[in-house]
């Protein structure tokens, strides 16, 4: 819910009251990905150093 | 001694890292692994010693377990979650629940329909943030009350740098579509749930979240929030992954006084007296409360992160009893509309 309010907050240049419209999130959420034209590079040689992934 | 048959489902880097635990658990028995990548099952089933699955589906009707891991990509844990619930076995989740809230309720509500046929069915969160000795101590004087009203909480952490290297690493990542955004649902829910562990849902919420500002991604790499709180309280949140070095600064400032966290040392001001008092009542103009500082000493004796999450998760099956770390459903408690409650955790 955190995660989805400050997004649509951020997308709506606007405060949002929580909670939020879920199916506006969720709408919000299919319309970047059905509007979605980037190109992803993967790279084959990134090395994995997981150890250093969980922070404090 | 009965053992648990656990299959984990997704073999990614988080699966590997729940590999490396459970083989040293000796009340588990790993016993399916599954990802949709062929080579990888064939792989950890062989090292592991597990049976291996394509189709996690396949490895709920045939291996007879009792409970299962998913960390799989974020977007479909409601669906092995769920087809897990309908056969009675327990889940401990990858953060975060979901991707979006309506998800993480169609989770929560199989899992409450499934408990209806079997009561001490369990649905835990792998938060294990929450086991870390800082943030334990930090809750506890918060529960302690000892801060008083609460009047600002400011958080900036920027300790998940990753390169571009990183995110080129998956097809899946960072993208809208694979991953259904950035930093908030990848790097960030711990500082997320930590946040709303200790401090509850804010009222309101004004954010700027930048999308590929430092990577090439589509996805926010860098975002700022403000938050307000019922009772008045205000927050600020500052995460990025572009930041090295990164900063990990706590402060919670209350009537009574604040603590500041950082660089693992834990600092509490006390006042001698409140500050709200003082500031109404004093004929002084310029004049502050008078404070001392002490270190909080943390005592790191307790074991901590995902092995304890799980440890628990198990305990809690095998004896039923002991308190998880994160309960799926633990939304409820936060006094909001049924709709949200189960979605605190997204």
């Amino acid at each position: 819910m955190l995660a989805n309010s400050i997004m649509l907050s951020s997308f709506n240049r606007a405060a949002v009251q929580v909670p939020i419209d879920a199916d506006a999130y969720e709408d919000k959420l299919n319309s970047l990905i059905n509007g979605s034209n980037f190109v992803k590079t993967v790279q084959a040689d990134v090395k994995v150093d997981m150890e250093n992934s969980f922070g404090r | 001694m009965k053992k648990l048959r656990v299959g984990l489902v997704g073999l990614g880097n988080i699966g590997k890292t729940h590999l490396l635990y459970l083989k040293d658990m000796d009340r588990v028995e790993l016993a399916g692994v599954s990802d949709i990548d062929e080579q990888r099952t064939t792989f950890f089933a062989k090292e592991s010693g597990a049976e291996a699955y394509l189709d996690y589906r396949d490895m709920f009707e045939n291996a007879a377990l009792d409970a299962v891991i998913v960390a799989v990509p974020h977007y479909d844990h409601p669906k092995v979650a769920i087809e897990a619930f309908r056969r009675g076995i327990h889940v401990l989740c990858e953060k975060p629940i979901a991707v979006h809230v309506n998800d993480a309720v169609t989770m929560v509500d199989a899992y409450e329909e499934a408990r209806k046929i079997q009561p001490n069915l369990q649905f835990g969160l792998m938060f294990q943030e929450r086991t870390l000795a800082h943030y334990r101590k930090i809750k506890d004087i918060l529960d302690g009350g000892e801060l008083g009203k609460l009047v600002r909480v400011t958080w900036i952490n920027t300790t998940m740098f990753r390169s571009q290297a990183y995110y080129n690493s998956g097809g899946w990542r960072a993208t809208w579509a694979g991953e259904g955004g950035g930093i908030l649902v990848n790097q960030c829910p711990h500082t997320l749930d930590m946040y709303q562990w200790l401090f509850g849902m804010p009222q309101t919420i004004s954010a700027h979240a930048h999308i590929g500002k430092y990577h090439v991604i589509e996805v926010e790499d860098e975002v700022t929030a403000y938050f307000e709180h019922n009772g008045g309280m205000i927050g600020h949140l500052i995460v990025s992954t572009a930041e090295s070095p990164g900063t990990n600064r706590f402060e919670i400032v209350g009537e009574n006084g604040k603590l500041v966290y950082e660089n693992d040392k834990l600092l509490f001001y006390r006042n001698r007296q409140s500050m709200l008092t003082f500031l109404r009542e004093t004929n002084l103009s310029f004049s502050q409360v008078e404070n001392s500082c002490t270190e909080v000493a943390i005592m790191n004796t307790e074991p901590t992160g995902h092995q304890v999450v799980a440890e628990k998760f198990f305990n809690r099956i095998l004896e039923g009893e002991g308190e998880l770390t994160a309960y799926g459903h633990e939304g409820r408690s936060f006094g909001y509309a049924r709709q949200q409650h189960h979605a605190v955790l997204v």
